[in-house]
């Protein structure tokens, strides 16, 4: 036997060992660490999500910068800015929210836009402007698939509180001074890369949507903490007279209570049919 | 022994502790495709490529499995790619101006055609000596149509717009914002083409060198 093949048996055969033999265990496929389970359209979950943040948009509106700015505590496109004692416009929590959203594995959009918008880069175009026609006429939320093969969602933004049609009608440049309280404002759009997922990952979605909430409403908490004049923070919401702020908790819960219902209409009862 | 078969028995070996060698930190900087940003200097080759999951033998299982039709998905070798998402663990900021997930609304698409605006690296690509690998002229993809209602400048944006004096916005305006920076009323104090240029190619800043937000240390 010449040396050349006892070298190449030699290379084969440690070859062979490394790779089967003495093998670990292998790696687990992408879905397999994603988890089983029943098959979900993606549309059960973009109706869950968008539950959730009906229901923080309400809960801030509503209940943060409608009595807190009679209570004296101030909301801006500026606040962000350091020294600047603002908390977010509603518009922006929403921006703030799908800031922390992004930020997360599931690879979940959320964008507001309008046809008559405040700022002229949330102005609607091409195919959105076309479905957000569909979605003013039947207030009712309309499914696409995006050029890029995202599935693609958009939602009816009602104004649904009375800072909604105040802010918007007395801003100098709103192009639109007639707002209405439950008039459609404009639309959130979601999107996702898949038509589906199982409960596990619709689970998990929408869990990292509460939390982005969370983490959006806990950067005013941060900000709010080093205003001046310091705001408290607890389990008390604004009122007159009142500048304090809730603390995350307690938001959370009122959150929580306000999307609980619609969520599990979604993702549990269901039944895994197709999208609205 | 004869000589062909001493040297093979002496190649092996070295080959091996060579290889070996490559696995070593100054190694790893000797191996980079090229020389990193100033302001990465102090970052470490593992803040931007991540190792994949599994040992060096499960990777090339995996990938001898997928070569051969045994497995559906193939796996990254060594590291990951490196995504935006390494960029944001430091760099994420409040005040970001054009955050890249706003670029993946549908509305844009025909914008990403001209700039990857959804990601960082459709800008700042790393390895090349350029602080942005981009031109001063994207503004063009999204702002064709920019109309102000109170235009505070002498030479109103709408008639830069019309001359396509694209690369004239960035003489006024930090395009992440994140600079201590108060745009010019006039165009004739804008920051000239040439330093915007130099700063793309880790010239000197022109906004000066005070930030809003540090990015965070790895």
């Amino acid at each position: 036997m010449s040396f050349r093949i006892i070298v190449a048996f030699g290379c084969f055969t440690c070859l062979a060992i490394y790779l089967v033999v003495t093998a670990p265990p292998p790696l687990p496929l992408e879905a397999s660490r994603a988890g089983a389970g029943r098959s979900l359209p993606v549309a059960r979950m973009f109706d869950a999500v968008n539950a959730i943040n009906d229901a923080a948009r309400a809960t801030y509106t509503a209940r943060i910068v409608g009595p807190g700015g009679k209570a004296g505590l101030k909301f801006g496109e500026d606040w962000a800015e350091p020294g600047v004692d603002k908390g977010p416009l509603p518009a922006l929590f929403l921006r703030l929210t799908a800031a922390r959203i992004e930020a997360r594995p599931p690879r979940l959009g959320l964008y507001l836009g309008s046809d008559a918008p405040i700022n002229a880069s949330n102005l609607f175009a091409g195919t959105q402007a076309t479905a957000f026609a569909r979605v003013r006429a039947t207030k009712a939320p309309v499914f696409s698939t995006s050029e890029r093969g995202d599935q693609v969602a958009m939602y009816p933004d009602f104004a649904s509180a009375a800072p909604c049609v105040s802010c918007h009608n007395d801003h100098p440049d709103s192009p639109r001074k007639d707002w209405q309280l439950d008039a459609v404002m404009g639309a959130t759009t979601w999107t996702y890369p898949e038509a589906a997922l199982n409960a596990d990952s619709a689970l998990k979605v929408t869990e990292a949507f509460y939390r982005a909430v969370e983490e959006a409403y806990q950067r005013y908490l941060d900000k709010a903490a080093g205003f001046a004049v310091p705001v408290t923070i607890g389990a008390a919401w604004p009122e007159a007279g009142a500048p304090v702020l809730p603390d995350s908790a307690t938001f959370m819960a009122e959150v929580r209570a306000r999307a609980g219902g619609a969520v599990m209409r979604a993702l549990i009862l269901s039944g895994g049919e197709g999208g609205a | 022994m004869t000589l062909r078969r001493s040297a093979v028995t002496m190649a092996i070996p070295v080959a091996f502790l060579g290889a070996m060698g490559l696995w070593t930190g100054p190694a790893a900087h000797w191996l980079a495709q090229g020389p990193i940003q100033q302001g990465h200097a102090e970052v470490s080759c593992q803040g931007c490529h991540t190792p994949s999951p599994g040992t060096t033998r499960q990777q090339v299982q995996a990938r001898f499995a997928f070569a051969i039709g045994r497995r559906d998905s193939d796996v990254d070798f060594g590291n990951g790619p490196v995504t935006s998402d390494h960029c944001l663990a430091c760099h994420a900021r409040p005040n970001e101006r054009h955050p890249i997930y706003r670029f993946r609304e549908p509305r844009f698409e025909p914008a990403l055609r001209a700039v990857r605006a959804d990601s960082c690296l459709g800008c700042h690509s790393e390895h090349d000596a350029a602080r942005v690998s981009a031109t001063p002229d994207i503004c063009s993809a999204c702002h064709g149509d920019l109309t102000l209602a109170r235009d505070p400048v002498n030479i109103p944006h709408d008639r830069l717009i019309a001359e396509e004096k694209w690369e004239s916005c960035l003489g006024c305006h930090d395009f992440h914002g994140n600079h201590v920076f108060e745009p010019p009323t006039r165009v004739q104090a804008m920051i000239p083409g040439a330093a915007i240029r130099a700063y793309f190619h880790q010239g000197a800043g022109p906004y000066g060198t005070f930030k809003h937000f540090e990015a965070k240390p790895e």
